[in-house]
């Protein structure tokens, strides 16, 4: 958490973090060139070639990972340090894609009388037909909606376009996805001889929406009485810990359990999102799962000097069961927490 | 407390058995990026040895239609003449290089790409011909009949040397500049025709191919026209409107 703006707040995590990126993406690349350049036979990839090949490939591959994160994270938390520093790992992917595209660019556009930008665009115009589609137009739609995510990523830009709008720009990364599957189903994945891209393509499409799936089935729908939801037995939550209320509206709950008292908020962190409900009690603070956020139970308001609300929600005890109303309050608004009987015990 | 212990939060120092986790997953991150880069970094696909940056030098004939290329007169290598097709330096046709030269015996002199039977002479310029004598006699082109022949369009640069693979439709957008450019397009065969597996390709009046030819190149095809051979290559004087996809 911080309250002001600074290009990257380091700190040991991310350091570690940013360089096994970056030794991830450096060995990925020289073993493709190595397997590649085929030593002792005849390659059938030039230079060039290769590079666009081992580029374009490992930014799919990390495309993929950076979606897959997400939901492993909420399936086992053990993947949860994966997710602190996603962000890092979104730029790192649109570099990598950038530099596939300036591979393209400088080696099948360059070399004429035309503007390089230009023979991209005009090359292959056969719109109307499947086989032969301009494939480029995926690729290159894509990478804009990547530049504009790396360019946005930061917490400013959050703060400036507020939480909801740039979380859902950044949900276009989906729409990035997509067309980098497109991209390459209408072009790799085309090539007259099998190649093991054309067995990972799908699957690792085909993982991230599984991953995807298993993950949205984690919240099941909880019945209701008289306009309050029947959450159960005060004891289904773990001190310090959470479970996660799914309301109308694709909005959810997280009723926290803090020293034998129950207190509900958002589950969605002010900052990006962020699934509350998966995070614990830290030194009294609900704590997000995914940059630390805190919030305090009883109000949804950061600890000072921090400024970030939330919605809090009301709670009551019926017959041993624990009741929430799906109605919010405004955001920081104080409730008094629930005492459950089992605390005192 | 152990609970608190097993949660990470990243501006807190890690906690012994998360970082533990972190490292686990680290190492098999490493360890399944390097191994994807292995499986993806192999390729199947076999497009035979080129080279490209030998000097070379012909004299023979100079022909600009449908393509500007030089044959050469017969001799013990090359029976039936040697015919090879002309490029610029980049994807640059060479049709106003040696425009003045029409139909006279030139020395032309550039840097050969050659793929299997498929080979190109890349010049630089118009100061890279030269008018040779004595002047040797045009070989006249020998009709082989009517066909129909399957294969995939590429362009000739890039598909005898100038890139690898040079063909398929990762390569269309390039194929289709340089064919734009005025480099001749060439089908590369499904099976050998007349013994070549390349056709210089043209418009069935012996001129260079449409436009049109854009929205067929990389794609499987099959083209109906006259074929004649003029030295040791052949060249496919292409009926287009009964060009087909399959």
């Amino acid at each position: 958490m911080s309250v002001r703006y600074t290009p990257v707040g380091w700190n040991a995590n991310k350091v570690v973090y940013d360089a096994l990126l970056a030794a991830v993406i450096v060995a990925y690349v020289l073993v493709f060139i190595w397997a590649a350049e085929r030593p002792g036979g005849a390659p059938p990839y030039d230079d060039a070639t290769i590079r666009m090949r081992a580029f374009g490939s490992c930014a799919f591959v990390m495309l993929s990972l950076v979606l897959a994160i997400g939901p492993l994270a909420r399936l086992d938390r053990r993947f949860l340090p994966l997710l602190y520093n996603r962000r890092h790992f979104g730029v790192a992917t649109c570099v990598v894609a950038l530099t596939h595209a300036s591979y393209v660019i400088g080696w099948y556009f360059s070399f004429s009388a035309h503007d390089p930008y230009a023979a991209l665009l005009s090359s292959n115009t056969s719109y109307a037909r499947l086989g032969g589609f301009p494939f480029e137009i995926f690729g290159l739609a894509a990478l804009i909606i990547l530049l504009a995510l790396a360019v946005t990523s930061h917490d400013f830009w959050l703060s400036f376009m507020t939480a909801p709008v740039w979380k859902a720009l950044h949900m276009s990364v989906y729409a990035a996805y997509t067309l980098v599957v497109a991209h390459v189903a209408f072009g790799a994945l085309l090539a007259p001889v099998l190649q093991p891209l054309q067995i990972v393509v799908p699957a690792c499409a085909l993982g991230v929406v599984l991953l995807h799936v298993l993950a949205a089935r984690q919240e099941p729908a909880l019945p209701e009485w008289q306009g309050w939801i029947v959450v159960g037995a005060a004891n289904r939550i773990a001190e310090g810990r959470a479970i996660v209320v799914p309301i109308e509206g694709g909005e959810s709950v997280a009723i926290f359990r803090h020293e034998g008292r129950l207190s509900a908020i958002a589950n969605a962190c002010a900052h990006q999102n962020g699934p509350l409900g998966e995070g614990r009690i830290v030194d009294g603070c609900i704590t997000c799962p995914w940059h630390g956020f805190q919030y305090r139970p009883e109000d949804g308001c950061s600890p000072p000097p921090f400024t970030e609300k939330v919605a809090t929600y009301n709670l009551r005890l019926e017959n041993g069961a624990v009741l929430l109303d799906p109605r919010p309050n405004a955001r920081g608004q104080r409730v008094e927490p629930l005492i459950v009987e089992e605390a005192r015990a | 407390m152990r609970d608190q212990d097993t949660f990470f939060v990243g501006y807190l120092p890690a906690p012994p058995d998360v970082r533990r986790h972190a490292m686990l997953a680290g190492l098999i991150l490493l360890t399944g990026f390097v191994l994807a880069a292995l499986t993806l970094g192999r390729s199947p696909l076999d497009i035979g040895a080129s080279s490209y940056g030998d000097e070379l030098a012909i004299t023979g004939v100079y022909s600009a239609r449908p393509y500007p290329i030089v044959v050469a007169a017969p001799d013990t290598a090359h029976p039936r003449g040697r015919s090879i097709m002309l490029g610029g330096e980049g994807k640059v046709g060479a049709q106003e290089f040696g425009a003045a030269f029409d139909g006279r015996t030139v020395t032309a002199k550039g840097v050969l790409v050659k793929r299997g039977q498929l080979d190109m002479l890349l010049v630089g310029g118009a100061d890279q011909f030269a008018a040779a004598s004595p002047a040797q006699q045009q070989l006249v082109a020998t009709p082989l009949g009517r066909w129909r022949i399957s294969g995939e369009i590429c362009d000739g640069k890039c598909a005898s040397g100038g890139m690898r693979p040079g063909i398929g439709l990762a390569h269309r957008a390039c194929a289709n500049l340089c064919i734009s450019t005025g480099l001749p397009p060439v089908l590369v065969t499904n099976a050998p025709v007349e013994g070549s597996a390349y056709l210089l390709l043209a418009n069935v009046d012996g001129g260079a191919a449409p436009a049109a030819i854009a929205d067929l190149v990389a794609l499987p095809v099959t083209l109906e026209g006259e074929l004649e051979r003029r030295g040791d290559l052949l060249i496919f004087r292409v009926d287009w409107s009964k060009a087909r996809t399959s």
